[in-house]
Protein backbone atom coordinates (compact mmCIF):
# COMPACT_ATOMS: atom_id res chain seq x y z
CA UNK A 1 0.00 0.00 0.00
CA UNK A 2 1.41 3.34 -0.97
CA UNK A 3 1.54 5.90 1.77
CA UNK A 4 3.16 9.27 1.53
CA UNK A 5 5.62 10.12 4.28
CA UNK A 6 6.08 13.71 3.25
CA UNK A 7 3.95 16.03 1.23
CA UNK A 8 4.42 19.51 -0.13
CA UNK A 9 7.82 20.19 1.29
CA UNK A 10 9.59 23.34 0.28
CA UNK A 11 12.90 24.23 1.88
CA UNK A 12 15.98 26.27 1.14
CA UNK A 13 19.23 25.17 2.65
CA UNK A 14 21.77 27.96 2.76
CA UNK A 15 25.40 27.39 1.94
CA UNK A 16 27.91 27.02 4.78
CA UNK A 17 25.33 27.11 7.52
CA UNK A 18 23.97 24.45 9.82
CA UNK A 19 20.32 23.77 9.17
CA UNK A 20 18.58 21.71 11.82
CA UNK A 21 15.35 19.80 11.26
CA UNK A 22 13.34 19.08 14.37
CA UNK A 23 10.03 17.39 14.91
CA UNK A 24 8.42 14.44 16.66
CA UNK A 25 9.39 10.85 15.91
CA UNK A 26 7.98 9.45 12.69
CA UNK A 27 7.16 12.79 11.12
CA UNK A 28 9.53 12.21 8.24
CA UNK A 29 12.67 14.17 9.14
CA UNK A 30 15.02 11.31 8.30
CA UNK A 31 13.09 10.44 5.17
CA UNK A 32 13.44 14.01 4.05
CA UNK A 33 17.14 14.05 4.86
CA UNK A 34 17.66 10.83 2.91
CA UNK A 35 16.07 12.33 -0.19
CA UNK A 36 18.89 14.87 -0.24
CA UNK A 37 21.53 12.34 -1.26
CA UNK A 38 19.11 9.81 -2.75
CA UNK A 39 19.69 7.23 -0.03
CA UNK A 40 15.98 6.44 -0.38
CA UNK A 41 16.81 4.92 -3.77
CA UNK A 42 17.91 1.79 -1.91
CA UNK A 43 14.33 1.26 -0.75
CA UNK A 44 12.49 -0.41 -3.62
CA UNK A 45 9.05 0.96 -2.86
CA UNK A 46 10.13 4.53 -2.23
CA UNK A 47 9.10 7.20 -4.71
CA UNK A 48 10.09 10.84 -4.79
CA UNK A 49 8.37 13.51 -6.86
CA UNK A 50 9.27 17.13 -7.24
CA UNK A 51 12.63 18.73 -7.55
CA UNK A 52 15.70 18.98 -5.36
CA UNK A 53 18.47 21.14 -6.71
CA UNK A 54 22.08 21.38 -5.67
CA UNK A 55 23.86 24.32 -7.27
CA UNK A 56 21.01 24.58 -9.81
CA UNK A 57 21.30 20.92 -10.89
CA UNK A 58 18.34 18.62 -10.24
CA UNK A 59 19.71 15.71 -8.26
CA UNK A 60 16.82 13.48 -9.37
CA UNK A 61 17.66 14.07 -13.02
CA UNK A 62 18.19 10.67 -14.72
CA UNK A 63 21.56 11.83 -16.04
CA UNK A 64 22.89 12.34 -12.52
CA UNK A 65 25.29 9.66 -11.26
CA UNK A 66 24.14 8.74 -7.76
CA UNK A 67 27.67 7.71 -6.80
CA UNK A 68 28.96 11.17 -7.71
CA UNK A 69 26.06 12.84 -5.93
CA UNK A 70 26.80 10.94 -2.73
CA UNK A 71 30.41 11.99 -2.95
CA UNK A 72 29.20 15.60 -3.00
CA UNK A 73 26.56 15.07 -0.34
CA UNK A 74 28.00 12.98 2.50
CA UNK A 75 26.04 11.41 5.30
CA UNK A 76 26.52 10.59 8.97
CA UNK A 77 24.07 8.15 10.50
CA UNK A 78 22.24 7.91 13.77
CA UNK A 79 24.29 5.01 15.08
CA UNK A 80 28.05 5.15 14.63
CA UNK A 81 28.77 2.66 11.87
CA UNK A 82 32.51 2.46 11.21
CA UNK A 83 33.61 -0.34 8.90
CA UNK A 84 35.12 -3.26 10.80
CA UNK A 85 38.53 -2.23 9.51
CA UNK A 86 41.34 -0.06 10.81
CA UNK A 87 40.80 3.62 11.54
CA UNK A 88 43.11 4.44 8.65
CA UNK A 89 41.15 2.26 6.20
CA UNK A 90 37.87 3.73 7.41
CA UNK A 91 39.00 7.22 6.45
CA UNK A 92 40.77 6.25 3.21
CA UNK A 93 37.98 4.11 1.79
CA UNK A 94 36.04 7.05 0.33
CA UNK A 95 39.05 8.82 -1.23
CA UNK A 96 40.20 5.48 -2.64
CA UNK A 97 36.98 4.60 -4.44
CA UNK A 98 36.66 8.12 -5.80
CA UNK A 99 40.28 8.25 -6.86
CA UNK A 100 41.04 11.37 -4.80
CA UNK A 101 44.56 10.32 -3.90
CA UNK A 102 47.26 8.79 -6.03
CA UNK A 103 50.05 8.19 -3.57
CA UNK A 104 50.32 6.88 -0.05
CA UNK A 105 51.55 10.31 1.07
CA UNK A 106 48.40 11.96 -0.29
CA UNK A 107 46.26 9.40 1.51
CA UNK A 108 48.17 9.97 4.72
CA UNK A 109 47.56 13.70 4.30
CA UNK A 110 43.82 13.16 3.81
CA UNK A 111 43.67 10.91 6.88
CA UNK A 112 45.43 13.46 9.05
CA UNK A 113 43.44 16.47 7.88
CA UNK A 114 40.10 14.61 8.08
CA UNK A 115 40.79 13.30 11.55
CA UNK A 116 41.92 16.74 12.62
CA UNK A 117 38.75 18.32 11.25
CA UNK A 118 36.77 15.71 13.17
CA UNK A 119 38.78 16.51 16.32
CA UNK A 120 39.95 12.91 16.60
CA UNK A 121 43.55 13.16 15.43
CA UNK A 122 45.16 13.63 18.83
CA UNK A 123 43.26 10.70 20.28
CA UNK A 124 44.00 8.17 17.55
CA UNK A 125 47.19 9.27 15.80
CA UNK A 126 49.19 6.51 17.50
CA UNK A 127 46.77 3.74 16.69
CA UNK A 128 45.62 4.42 13.16
CA UNK A 129 45.94 0.77 12.28
CA UNK A 130 43.76 -0.53 15.08
CA UNK A 131 40.16 -1.43 14.39
CA UNK A 132 37.69 1.43 14.13
CA UNK A 133 35.12 -0.59 16.04
CA UNK A 134 37.40 -0.60 19.10
CA UNK A 135 36.84 3.12 19.72
CA UNK A 136 34.29 4.53 22.15
CA UNK A 137 30.86 5.49 20.81
CA UNK A 138 31.68 9.20 20.64
CA UNK A 139 35.01 8.52 18.96
CA UNK A 140 33.31 6.18 16.50
CA UNK A 141 30.82 8.88 15.57
CA UNK A 142 33.60 11.40 15.06
CA UNK A 143 35.41 8.78 12.96
CA UNK A 144 32.27 8.52 10.83
CA UNK A 145 32.29 12.30 10.45
CA UNK A 146 35.98 12.18 9.49
CA UNK A 147 35.15 9.46 6.99
CA UNK A 148 32.43 11.65 5.47
CA UNK A 149 34.72 14.69 5.44
CA UNK A 150 37.53 12.74 3.74
CA UNK A 151 35.78 12.72 0.37
CA UNK A 152 35.53 16.55 0.53
CA UNK A 153 31.76 16.80 0.17
CA UNK A 154 29.94 20.08 -0.25
CA UNK A 155 27.05 19.07 1.98
CA UNK A 156 27.05 16.81 5.02
CA UNK A 157 23.77 15.27 6.15
CA UNK A 158 23.55 14.16 9.76
CA UNK A 159 20.74 11.97 10.98
CA UNK A 160 20.54 12.40 14.75
CA UNK A 161 24.29 12.01 15.09
CA UNK A 162 24.23 12.36 18.87
CA UNK A 163 21.30 10.19 19.82
CA UNK A 164 23.50 7.23 20.73
CA UNK A 165 26.06 9.27 22.64
CA UNK A 166 26.52 10.40 26.23
CA UNK A 167 26.40 14.14 27.07
CA UNK A 168 30.18 14.63 26.99
CA UNK A 169 30.56 12.93 23.60
CA UNK A 170 27.49 14.84 22.43
CA UNK A 171 29.08 18.13 23.44
CA UNK A 172 32.21 17.25 21.48
CA UNK A 173 30.27 16.32 18.37
CA UNK A 174 28.15 19.46 18.63
CA UNK A 175 31.24 21.61 18.93
CA UNK A 176 32.62 19.86 15.89
CA UNK A 177 29.46 20.49 13.87
CA UNK A 178 29.63 24.11 14.83
CA UNK A 179 33.22 24.34 13.56
CA UNK A 180 32.56 22.40 10.36
CA UNK A 181 29.93 24.87 9.20
CA UNK A 182 32.58 27.27 7.91
CA UNK A 183 33.59 24.79 5.21
CA UNK A 184 30.53 22.64 4.74
CA UNK A 185 26.81 23.00 4.35
CA UNK A 186 25.31 20.87 7.07
CA UNK A 187 21.76 19.58 7.44
CA UNK A 188 21.14 17.90 10.76
CA UNK A 189 18.13 16.04 12.13
CA UNK A 190 17.75 16.22 15.86
CA UNK A 191 15.22 15.68 18.61
CA UNK A 192 16.60 18.26 20.91
CA UNK A 193 15.58 21.90 20.61
CA UNK A 194 18.62 22.87 22.65
CA UNK A 195 20.90 21.00 20.33
CA UNK A 196 19.28 22.60 17.33
CA UNK A 197 19.87 25.97 18.92
CA UNK A 198 23.44 25.15 19.84
CA UNK A 199 24.61 23.85 16.50
CA UNK A 200 22.53 25.63 13.96
CA UNK A 201 22.20 28.98 12.39
CA UNK A 202 18.67 28.08 11.39
CA UNK A 203 16.31 25.35 12.42
CA UNK A 204 13.18 24.19 10.69
CA UNK A 205 10.32 22.56 12.42
CA UNK A 206 8.87 19.59 10.62
CA UNK A 207 5.21 19.30 11.53
CA UNK A 208 3.78 15.93 12.42
CA UNK A 209 2.41 13.86 9.59
CA UNK A 210 -1.22 14.13 10.63
CA UNK A 211 -1.30 17.80 9.88
CA UNK A 212 0.99 17.78 6.92
CA UNK A 213 -1.56 18.22 4.15
CA UNK A 214 -1.45 21.71 2.78
CA UNK A 215 0.97 22.78 5.44
CA UNK A 216 4.45 23.92 4.64
CA UNK A 217 7.64 23.58 6.56
CA UNK A 218 7.61 26.57 8.80
CA UNK A 219 10.85 28.34 8.47
CA UNK A 220 11.47 29.39 12.03
CA UNK A 221 14.76 31.04 11.75
CA UNK A 222 16.60 31.00 14.98
CA UNK A 223 19.72 33.02 15.42
CA UNK A 224 21.89 31.61 18.16
CA UNK A 225 22.70 34.08 20.84
CA UNK B 1 61.13 -56.08 -18.63
CA UNK B 2 59.45 -59.42 -19.00
CA UNK B 3 61.04 -62.03 -16.86
CA UNK B 4 59.95 -64.96 -14.74
CA UNK B 5 59.79 -63.08 -11.49
CA UNK B 6 57.77 -65.73 -9.60
CA UNK B 7 60.64 -68.10 -10.34
CA UNK B 8 63.01 -65.87 -8.37
CA UNK B 9 60.62 -65.95 -5.43
CA UNK B 10 60.27 -69.71 -5.68
CA UNK B 11 64.00 -70.35 -5.79
CA UNK B 12 64.60 -68.09 -2.83
CA UNK B 13 61.93 -69.83 -0.78
CA UNK B 14 63.09 -73.32 -1.71
CA UNK B 15 66.56 -72.39 -0.59
CA UNK B 16 65.46 -70.74 2.65
CA UNK B 17 63.11 -73.54 3.65
CA UNK B 18 65.28 -76.41 2.38
CA UNK B 19 62.53 -78.02 0.27
CA UNK B 20 63.19 -80.52 -2.48
CA UNK B 21 62.52 -78.48 -5.69
CA UNK B 22 61.07 -81.58 -7.31
CA UNK B 23 58.31 -81.86 -4.72
CA UNK B 24 55.81 -79.74 -6.61
CA UNK B 25 52.91 -79.67 -4.08
CA UNK B 26 55.27 -78.63 -1.30
CA UNK B 27 56.87 -75.92 -3.44
CA UNK B 28 53.41 -74.63 -4.33
CA UNK B 29 52.48 -74.42 -0.64
CA UNK B 30 55.66 -72.45 -0.01
CA UNK B 31 55.17 -70.00 -2.87
CA UNK B 32 51.57 -69.48 -1.81
CA UNK B 33 52.86 -67.86 1.35
CA UNK B 34 54.17 -64.87 -0.60
CA UNK B 35 51.76 -62.38 -2.08
CA UNK B 36 51.17 -62.71 -5.80
CA UNK B 37 51.91 -58.99 -5.91
CA UNK B 38 55.58 -59.95 -5.48
CA UNK B 39 55.76 -60.28 -9.24
CA UNK B 40 54.87 -56.63 -9.89
CA UNK B 41 56.95 -55.57 -6.92
CA UNK B 42 60.07 -57.21 -8.43
CA UNK B 43 59.20 -55.94 -11.87
CA UNK B 44 58.97 -52.36 -10.61
CA UNK B 45 62.29 -52.80 -8.81
CA UNK B 46 64.02 -53.86 -12.01
CA UNK B 47 62.41 -51.10 -14.07
CA UNK B 48 63.50 -48.50 -11.54
CA UNK B 49 67.07 -49.78 -11.45
CA UNK B 50 68.06 -52.06 -14.36
CA UNK B 51 71.59 -52.36 -12.98
CA UNK B 52 70.21 -54.73 -10.35
CA UNK B 53 70.00 -57.55 -12.94
CA UNK B 54 72.56 -60.26 -12.33
CA UNK B 55 73.22 -59.19 -8.73
CA UNK B 56 71.93 -60.64 -5.51
CA UNK B 57 69.78 -58.28 -3.49
CA UNK B 58 67.72 -58.57 -0.33
CA UNK B 59 64.13 -57.60 -1.05
CA UNK B 60 61.15 -57.42 1.31
CA UNK B 61 58.05 -58.98 -0.18
CA UNK B 62 54.52 -58.91 1.19
CA UNK B 63 53.17 -62.06 2.78
CA UNK B 64 49.93 -63.48 1.49
CA UNK B 65 46.87 -62.12 3.28
CA UNK B 66 45.88 -65.35 5.04
CA UNK B 67 49.44 -65.93 6.24
CA UNK B 68 49.37 -62.41 7.65
CA UNK B 69 46.07 -63.15 9.40
CA UNK B 70 47.47 -66.39 10.81
CA UNK B 71 50.57 -64.58 11.99
CA UNK B 72 48.37 -62.10 13.85
CA UNK B 73 46.41 -64.96 15.39
CA UNK B 74 43.22 -64.12 13.55
CA UNK B 75 42.73 -67.60 12.11
CA UNK B 76 41.18 -70.31 14.21
CA UNK B 77 43.73 -73.14 14.27
CA UNK B 78 41.39 -75.60 15.95
CA UNK B 79 39.56 -75.97 12.63
CA UNK B 80 40.42 -79.14 10.72
CA UNK B 81 43.37 -78.56 8.37
CA UNK B 82 41.42 -79.37 5.21
CA UNK B 83 38.96 -76.57 5.99
CA UNK B 84 41.64 -74.06 6.84
CA UNK B 85 43.25 -71.59 4.45
CA UNK B 86 46.58 -71.91 6.20
CA UNK B 87 48.03 -75.42 6.29
CA UNK B 88 50.04 -76.97 9.13
CA UNK B 89 53.15 -77.13 6.95
CA UNK B 90 52.89 -73.41 6.26
CA UNK B 91 52.50 -72.65 9.96
CA UNK B 92 55.65 -74.61 10.61
CA UNK B 93 57.53 -72.66 7.93
CA UNK B 94 56.21 -69.43 9.34
CA UNK B 95 57.68 -70.32 12.70
CA UNK B 96 60.99 -71.20 11.09
CA UNK B 97 61.16 -68.05 8.97
CA UNK B 98 60.26 -65.85 11.93
CA UNK B 99 63.04 -67.43 13.98
CA UNK B 100 65.65 -66.84 11.26
CA UNK B 101 64.38 -63.29 10.86
CA UNK B 102 63.35 -63.87 7.25
CA UNK B 103 59.74 -63.05 8.11
CA UNK B 104 58.85 -60.05 10.20
CA UNK B 105 55.88 -57.80 10.88
CA UNK B 106 56.16 -54.39 9.28
CA UNK B 107 53.78 -51.55 8.71
CA UNK B 108 52.47 -51.88 5.16
CA UNK B 109 52.74 -48.31 3.83
CA UNK B 110 51.12 -49.59 0.64
CA UNK B 111 47.81 -49.03 2.42
CA UNK B 112 48.20 -45.37 1.46
CA UNK B 113 49.70 -45.80 -1.99
CA UNK B 114 48.20 -48.90 -3.60
CA UNK B 115 45.00 -49.07 -5.58
CA UNK B 116 42.27 -51.66 -5.56
CA UNK B 117 43.35 -55.30 -5.41
CA UNK B 118 41.71 -58.63 -4.84
CA UNK B 119 44.58 -59.41 -2.47
CA UNK B 120 44.17 -57.61 0.81
CA UNK B 121 47.93 -57.24 1.33
CA UNK B 122 48.26 -55.33 -1.94
CA UNK B 123 45.13 -53.18 -1.59
CA UNK B 124 45.35 -49.51 -0.67
CA UNK B 125 43.48 -46.23 -0.66
CA UNK B 126 45.97 -44.30 -2.81
CA UNK B 127 44.02 -44.47 -6.04
CA UNK B 128 40.69 -43.82 -4.34
CA UNK B 129 42.16 -40.83 -2.49
CA UNK B 130 43.34 -39.31 -5.77
CA UNK B 131 39.88 -39.85 -7.27
CA UNK B 132 38.31 -38.14 -4.27
CA UNK B 133 40.84 -35.29 -4.54
CA UNK B 134 39.97 -34.72 -8.21
CA UNK B 135 36.27 -34.62 -7.36
CA UNK B 136 36.77 -32.22 -4.45
CA UNK B 137 38.81 -29.88 -6.64
CA UNK B 138 36.05 -29.90 -9.25
CA UNK B 139 33.39 -29.31 -6.61
CA UNK B 140 35.36 -26.46 -5.05
CA UNK B 141 36.15 -24.86 -8.41
CA UNK B 142 32.52 -24.98 -9.56
CA UNK B 143 30.25 -24.93 -6.53
CA UNK B 144 31.94 -22.11 -4.60
CA UNK B 145 31.93 -19.42 -7.33
CA UNK B 146 28.55 -20.43 -8.76
CA UNK B 147 27.00 -20.73 -5.29
CA UNK B 148 28.35 -17.40 -4.06
CA UNK B 149 27.42 -15.62 -7.29
CA UNK B 150 23.90 -17.06 -7.20
CA UNK B 151 23.44 -16.02 -3.57
CA UNK B 152 24.69 -12.49 -4.20
CA UNK B 153 22.32 -12.14 -7.12
CA UNK B 154 19.32 -13.52 -5.23
CA UNK B 155 20.06 -11.63 -2.04
CA UNK B 156 21.26 -8.27 -3.35
CA UNK B 157 20.11 -7.71 -6.90
CA UNK B 158 17.07 -9.84 -7.76
CA UNK B 159 13.69 -8.17 -7.39
CA UNK B 160 11.59 -9.68 -4.62
CA UNK B 161 8.70 -11.18 -6.51
CA UNK B 162 6.86 -14.44 -7.03
CA UNK B 163 9.54 -15.83 -9.34
CA UNK B 164 12.38 -15.29 -6.88
CA UNK B 165 10.23 -16.72 -4.09
CA UNK B 166 9.72 -19.81 -6.22
CA UNK B 167 13.46 -20.08 -6.86
CA UNK B 168 14.17 -19.79 -3.15
CA UNK B 169 11.69 -22.53 -2.29
CA UNK B 170 13.18 -24.77 -4.96
CA UNK B 171 16.73 -24.27 -3.76
CA UNK B 172 15.67 -25.19 -0.24
CA UNK B 173 13.96 -28.28 -1.59
CA UNK B 174 17.01 -29.28 -3.63
CA UNK B 175 19.09 -29.29 -0.47
CA UNK B 176 16.80 -32.01 0.87
CA UNK B 177 16.79 -34.25 -2.21
CA UNK B 178 18.29 -37.70 -1.48
CA UNK B 179 21.77 -37.93 -2.92
CA UNK B 180 21.03 -41.04 -4.98
CA UNK B 181 18.58 -38.96 -7.00
CA UNK B 182 21.46 -36.68 -7.97
CA UNK B 183 23.22 -39.85 -9.12
CA UNK B 184 20.30 -40.64 -11.42
CA UNK B 185 20.34 -37.09 -12.72
CA UNK B 186 24.06 -37.28 -13.41
CA UNK B 187 23.68 -40.63 -15.13
CA UNK B 188 20.99 -39.37 -17.48
CA UNK B 189 22.42 -35.91 -18.16
CA UNK B 190 26.19 -36.18 -18.04
CA UNK B 191 26.65 -39.76 -19.23
CA UNK B 192 23.64 -40.63 -21.38
CA UNK B 193 22.92 -37.18 -22.79
CA UNK B 194 26.27 -35.39 -22.81
CA UNK B 195 28.21 -38.56 -23.50
CA UNK B 196 30.83 -38.07 -20.80
CA UNK B 197 32.93 -41.07 -19.77
CA UNK B 198 31.68 -43.52 -17.17
CA UNK B 199 33.53 -43.95 -13.88
CA UNK B 200 35.30 -40.64 -14.41
CA UNK B 201 36.05 -38.20 -11.62
CA UNK B 202 34.82 -35.33 -13.77
CA UNK B 203 31.27 -36.72 -13.80
CA UNK B 204 31.48 -37.50 -10.09
CA UNK B 205 32.67 -33.95 -9.47
CA UNK B 206 29.81 -32.47 -11.50
CA UNK B 207 27.18 -34.57 -9.72
CA UNK B 208 28.60 -33.64 -6.33
CA UNK B 209 28.69 -29.99 -7.42
CA UNK B 210 24.95 -30.12 -8.10
CA UNK B 211 24.45 -31.73 -4.72
CA UNK B 212 26.61 -29.18 -2.88
CA UNK B 213 25.29 -26.04 -4.57
CA UNK B 214 22.05 -25.69 -2.55
CA UNK B 215 23.97 -26.09 0.71
CA UNK B 216 26.41 -23.36 -0.27
CA UNK B 217 23.67 -21.06 -1.56
CA UNK B 218 21.59 -21.38 1.59
CA UNK B 219 24.58 -20.78 3.87
CA UNK B 220 25.81 -17.83 1.79
CA UNK B 221 22.40 -16.18 1.67
CA UNK B 222 22.07 -16.50 5.42
CA UNK B 223 25.54 -15.00 5.86
CA UNK B 224 24.72 -12.10 3.52
CA UNK B 225 21.46 -11.44 5.32
CA UNK B 226 23.30 -11.32 8.64
CA UNK B 227 25.55 -8.43 7.55
CA UNK B 228 24.23 -5.36 9.42
CA UNK B 229 22.42 -2.88 7.14
CA UNK B 230 24.38 -0.06 8.77
CA UNK B 231 27.51 -1.24 6.93
CA UNK B 232 25.68 -1.06 3.62
CA UNK B 233 24.36 2.45 4.37
CA UNK B 234 27.82 3.56 5.46
CA UNK B 235 29.38 2.42 2.19
CA UNK B 236 26.53 3.74 0.03
CA UNK B 237 26.57 7.04 1.93
CA UNK B 238 30.23 7.47 1.05
CA UNK B 239 29.39 7.11 -2.61
CA UNK B 240 30.33 3.48 -3.13
CA UNK B 241 28.41 1.79 -5.94
CA UNK B 242 26.30 -1.25 -5.18
CA UNK B 243 29.01 -3.56 -6.53
CA UNK B 244 31.67 -1.85 -4.44
CA UNK B 245 29.49 -2.03 -1.36
CA UNK B 246 28.97 -5.74 -1.84
CA UNK B 247 32.49 -6.75 -2.79
CA UNK B 248 34.37 -4.40 -0.44
CA UNK B 249 32.18 -4.64 2.64
CA UNK B 250 29.29 -7.09 2.59
CA UNK B 251 31.05 -10.14 1.14
CA UNK B 252 34.16 -9.90 3.35
CA UNK B 253 31.91 -9.74 6.40
CA UNK B 254 29.87 -12.69 5.14
CA UNK B 255 32.98 -14.73 4.28
CA UNK B 256 33.15 -16.78 7.51
CA UNK B 257 29.57 -17.91 6.92
CA UNK B 258 30.27 -18.64 3.27
CA UNK B 259 33.29 -20.75 4.18
CA UNK B 260 31.37 -22.63 6.85
CA UNK B 261 28.73 -23.52 4.26
CA UNK B 262 31.41 -24.52 1.77
CA UNK B 263 33.19 -26.78 4.24
CA UNK B 264 29.94 -28.45 5.27
CA UNK B 265 29.03 -28.95 1.61
CA UNK B 266 32.46 -30.31 0.69
CA UNK B 267 32.57 -32.67 3.66
CA UNK B 268 29.13 -33.90 2.70
CA UNK B 269 30.27 -34.42 -0.90
CA UNK B 270 33.48 -36.16 0.17
CA UNK B 271 31.59 -38.75 2.17
CA UNK B 272 28.94 -39.38 -0.46
CA UNK B 273 28.72 -42.89 -1.95
CA UNK B 274 25.22 -43.23 -3.33
CA UNK B 275 25.41 -40.91 -6.37
CA UNK B 276 28.76 -42.42 -7.34
CA UNK B 277 27.22 -45.90 -7.50
CA UNK B 278 25.06 -44.79 -10.39
CA UNK B 279 27.71 -43.11 -12.49
CA UNK B 280 29.96 -46.14 -12.39
CA UNK B 281 32.53 -45.03 -9.89
CA UNK B 282 32.15 -48.31 -8.03
CA UNK B 283 35.01 -49.60 -10.11
CA UNK B 284 37.95 -51.83 -9.47
CA UNK B 285 40.61 -49.24 -10.26
CA UNK B 286 44.18 -50.42 -9.90
CA UNK B 287 46.07 -47.57 -11.56
CA UNK B 288 46.19 -43.94 -10.56
CA UNK B 289 43.90 -41.86 -12.80
CA UNK B 290 46.09 -39.55 -14.88
CA UNK B 291 43.33 -36.97 -15.30
CA UNK B 292 39.75 -36.44 -14.09
CA UNK B 293 38.60 -38.03 -17.35
CA UNK B 294 40.17 -41.40 -16.46
CA UNK B 295 38.33 -44.12 -14.59
CA UNK B 296 38.68 -43.59 -10.88
CA UNK B 297 36.96 -44.35 -7.64
CA UNK B 298 36.43 -42.52 -4.37
CA UNK B 299 37.34 -43.16 -0.75
CA UNK B 300 33.88 -44.02 0.57
CA UNK B 301 33.27 -46.27 -2.43
CA UNK B 302 36.57 -48.08 -1.78
CA UNK B 303 35.55 -48.75 1.80
CA UNK B 304 32.16 -49.97 0.62
CA UNK B 305 33.81 -52.37 -1.83
CA UNK B 306 36.24 -53.72 0.76
CA UNK B 307 33.37 -54.41 3.07
CA UNK B 308 32.03 -56.84 0.49
CA UNK B 309 35.28 -58.82 0.20
CA UNK B 310 35.53 -62.32 1.68
CA UNK B 311 39.16 -62.25 2.82
CA UNK B 312 39.67 -61.93 6.48
CA UNK B 313 42.34 -59.26 6.05
CA UNK B 314 39.99 -56.87 4.27
CA UNK B 315 37.41 -57.09 6.97
CA UNK B 316 39.81 -57.16 9.82
CA UNK B 317 41.94 -54.23 8.78
CA UNK B 318 38.98 -52.13 7.76
CA UNK B 319 36.37 -52.88 10.29
CA UNK B 320 37.83 -54.90 13.10
CA UNK B 321 34.62 -56.89 13.30
CA UNK B 322 34.70 -60.30 14.85
CA UNK B 323 33.44 -62.86 12.44
CA UNK B 324 34.54 -66.28 11.30
CA UNK B 325 35.70 -65.94 7.66
CA UNK B 326 35.66 -69.65 6.97
CA UNK B 327 31.99 -69.94 7.65
CA UNK B 328 31.15 -68.37 4.32
CA UNK B 329 27.42 -69.09 4.04
CA UNK B 330 26.82 -67.26 7.28
CA UNK B 331 28.29 -64.08 5.84
CA UNK B 332 25.14 -63.65 3.87
CA UNK B 333 22.89 -63.64 6.87
CA UNK B 334 22.90 -60.00 7.77
CA UNK B 335 21.91 -60.60 11.39
CA UNK B 336 25.05 -62.65 11.85
CA UNK B 337 27.28 -60.26 10.02
CA UNK B 338 27.79 -56.85 11.54
CA UNK B 339 29.35 -55.51 8.34
CA UNK B 340 26.46 -56.43 6.12
CA UNK B 341 24.01 -55.24 8.72
CA UNK B 342 25.63 -51.84 9.01
CA UNK B 343 25.48 -51.30 5.28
Amino acid sequence: MARSALFDVNLNVRENTVTALIGPSGCGKSTFLRTLNRMNDTIDSCRVTGKITLDDGDIYDPSIDVVELRARVGMVFQKPNPFPKSIYENVTYGPKIHGLARTKAELDGIVESSLQKAGLWNEVKDRLHESGTGLSGGQQQRLCIARAVAVSPEVILMDEPCSALDPIATAKVEELIHELRTNYTIVIVTHSMQQAARVSAAHRHVPPRQSRRGERYRQDVHQPG
Amino acid sequence: MAANYPLLVRDALVKALGIDPANRPLVKQATDMVSASARTQLHDLVVANPAIIGTTATVSLLAEGNIDSANKGQIDLTVEEANRKVKDQQLEWMKKLTETGAMAKQFNTGLFTYGASSRPEAAGIGVAALGSLYMMLIVLALALPIGVAASIYLEEFAPKNRLTDLIEVNINNLAAVPSIVYGLLGLSIFINFAGMPRSAAVVGGLVLTLMTLPTIIIATRAALKAVPPSIRSAALGLGASKMQTIFHHVLPLAMPGVLTGTIIGLAHALGETAPLLLIGMVAFVVDYPGSPMDPSTALPVQIYMWANEAERAFVRTDFGCDHDPLDLPRRHEPWRNPVAASL
